[in-house]
């Protein structure tokens, strides 16, 4: 436990010290304030750029256009960011050997990719906590918010689709030790998803609907029990995919 | 015209987080940029062209691909 608080430290100081604590409080602060900036705007923009005497029947903006845009941009904008960021996280150490030191010294191999997965569970805690509380903030003073269902329940979702993508991630990076390969094992799980969904069958168990669904959870028309499936299997192939990097990395010859 | 600065004034609340957030990214990846001139690829020109035009992802992608280590060594 102890050798797992001191890994966790240098992970720790790390991140700060490769700029990641910065890029992710401006970039997830910068989302969380475009969120509701788009949504007031858009109508005020069509109206300035629509030909004169072209008459165009707008509805007010509302707390759910806010939302909508929070839907587009953090799973978009914002997890590929995120991806981008974390895509180093094994690899630069299996380039640059210095994992071997301490392992040699007796720390143990699946300290090393809980605690790598954990600091990037904090950071993305950190990153959707401060864009939701920044948009909620926002949304709260312009808009009322009271006809929105389960506004928490739907950004969990999107916080347990994260935390798959990562745990994918980490997985690719650490399997072809290149910063390349976590990135594009995760492109090809999306886009095998994508494939998925185009089957109807597959929308009651996809992990995909846990990003596609949070603005049908906002409206009302789709209650949280529903999604219960594709919670439980994200959550476990985000486990199982963390169990295979460490059963992989207790292998692997560095 | 008058209408416009009523516009203005009205988004200003989001208008001053949003400018201050990315240029303040711009302007300190840019001065990083200038100060260690050492990168895994690319050269200065390149990079501060990035840095200061692609918004956001432009630093992001040089602090995490783009940037050499500390101590002056290109790798």
């Amino acid at each position: 436990m102890n050798s797992w608080v001191g890994f966790f430290k240098k992970e720790w100081f790390e991140s700060v010290k490769t700029y990641k604590l910065l890029l992710v409080l401006v970039i997830f602060s910068i989302l969380g304030v475009l969120n509701p900036f788009t949504a007031k705007i858009t109508p005020v923009l069509m109206e300035n750029f629509m030909p004169e005497g072209a008459v165009l029947n707008l509805p007010e903006p509302a707390a759910l256009d806010s939302w909508l845009q929070f839907y587009k941009n953090v799973p978009q904008m914002g997890l590929i960011v995120f991806i981008l960021l974390f895509s180093t996280m094994m690899s630069k150490e299996l380039e640059k050997g210095t994992l071997v030191i301490l392992l040699t010294k007796g720390l143990h191999r699946s300290t090393v990719i809980t605690t790598k997965f954990f600091i990037a569970l904090c950071y993305w805690t950190l990153a959707i906590a401060l864009s939701f509380s920044i948009t909620y903030a926002y949304t709260a003073y312009y808009w009322d918010q009271n006809s929105l269902h389960h506004l928490f329940f739907a950004v969990s979702c999107l916080y347990a689709f994260g935390l798959l993508l990562l745990a994918i991630t980490l997985w690719g990076n650490t399997f072809f030790a290149t910063s390349s390969g976590g990135i594009l094992v995760t492109l090809l799980f999306m886009i095998s998803l994508f494939i998925f969904a185009i089957f109807p069958k597959s929308h009651s168990w996809s992990p995909l609907e846990l990003m596609a669904t949070p603005p049908e959870i906002l409206t009302g028309d789709v209650i949280p029990s529903d999604l219960v499936i594709p919670y439980v299997l994200t959550i476990g192939l985000t486990l199982f995919f963390v169990w295979l990097t460490t059963t992989h990395f207790k292998k692997k010859l560095l | 015209m008058n209408t416009d600065v009523e516009i203005l004034i009205e988004y200003l609340p989001f208008l001053i987080p949003l400018i201050l957030l990315q240029i303040g990214l711009g302007i300190f990846s840019a001065v990083h940029v200038i100060r260690n001139p050492h990168y895994r690829f690319g050269n200065q020109v390149m990079w501060l062209l990035i840095v200061l035009f692609i918004q956001f992802i432009g630093p992001l992608v040089y602090f995490v691909f783009g940037r050499g280590d500390d101590h002056g060594r290109a790798n």
